[in-house]
């Protein structure tokens, strides 16, 4: 009986040709001269086979409505991605706006700056910056 | 797999048609609900996909996807309480006219009620092990543990199915 209990938990491995060559020839060994354990693995066999004939249902295309869906739904680093251009559009709204505040407020400087010339080789009368504007 | 994670559409569904139909029928033994596994199923690819960037390859393809469907299918039975009351519905017709018809309807639908009240540890490993026929140790990638491991729930979910099942299967060894 204590051989019985270490064979059982060895059945299903033995049906599934999962045991070592050492393993499976002890456990045919003890099914010869065990009846009871036999027939335990006998059911098992029948377990098998009732399973491998049940039928499973036929399965619909997935694919038409999954295909569907994600062409719906935008997906997680496109979004991210979104995010992080929104973002940048944002500092670059404030940074136009900053430079526009800029401006307004200094227009007389920048105009001065943006348009003259110094000819700081020139001689003589030509010392001062050519006014452009 | 590598491609469709990277956005591209034609491999995604490539993937998907592959691996859909096992996908599918592993999702229907696991909750014995055809509808909520194709939902199941449907859902977790959709995810996936919306995921893509989050993914990193881990071995192989399909222990993978059986992963991900196994947590969706767990998450189902704990979002529906009343799980364990849906009865399977297969495709063997209720009432035979053929004898042995009926025997074999009877216990296929007796084999899918006792498989659903197995605890799901020993389910997921008989399903993988009798339905999809892998080896333990394909089935310990899918579970992430160890092999041993395999081997022993499976061995548990026989015998409780053994015993949950033997006025059939008595009737099949005697035949």
């Amino acid at each position: 009986m204590i051989e019985c209990d270490e064979i059982r938990p060895l059945l299903a491995a033995l049906l599934d040709r999962e045991l070592t060559a050492t393993d499976t020839a002890r456990v045919e060994a003890h099914l010869k001269g065990c009846e009871h354990c036999a027939k335990v693995f006998d059911e098992y066999r029948a377990l098998r086979e009732s399973a491998v004939v049940s039928p499973a249902p036929v399965p619909i295309d997935l694919w038409a409505s999954i295909g569907n869906a994600i062409d719906d739904t935008p997906s997680v680093d496109l979004a991210a991605e979104m995010r992080l251009m929104r973002q940048e559009m944002q500092a670059l709204r404030e940074e136009v706006a900053a430079l526009r505040y800029e401006l307004a407020k200094r227009p007389a400087e920048i105009v001065r700056r943006g348009t003259s010339l110094t000819l700081s080789d020139a001689p003589g009368r030509y010392s001062k910056p050519y006014q452009l504007v | 797999m590598i491609r469709a994670m990277q956005g591209d559409k034609n491999a995604f569904a490539h993937v998907v048609k592959n691996h859909q139909e096992r996908l599918y029928r592993f999702a229907y033994r696991m909750v014995g609900d055809r509808d909520a596994a194709g939902d199941i199923v449907q859902d977790t690819l959709i995810r996936l996909w919306q995921s893509r960037d989050r993914y990193t390859p881990q071995g192989a393809v399909t222990a993978y996807l059986l992963r991900i469907v196994r947590s969706a299918c767990i998450d189902y039975v704990r979002a529906n309480k009343n799980w364990n009351h849906v009865r399977i519905d297969d495709d063997v017709p209720a009432a035979s006219t053929c004898e042995a018809s009926a025997f074999a309807g009877a216990l296929h639908e007796a084999l899918d009620l006792a498989l659903l009240r197995l605890p799901e540890t020993q389910r997921v490993v008989f399903v993988l092990s009798e339905f999809d026929g892998m080896t333990y140790q394909e089935i310990a990638e899918v579970l992430g543990c160890p092999h041993g491991t395999v081997a022993s729930r499976k061995s548990a979910a026989s015998e409780a199915l053994r015993k949950e099942l033997r006025p059939w299967l008595e009737g099949e060894v005697n035949d």
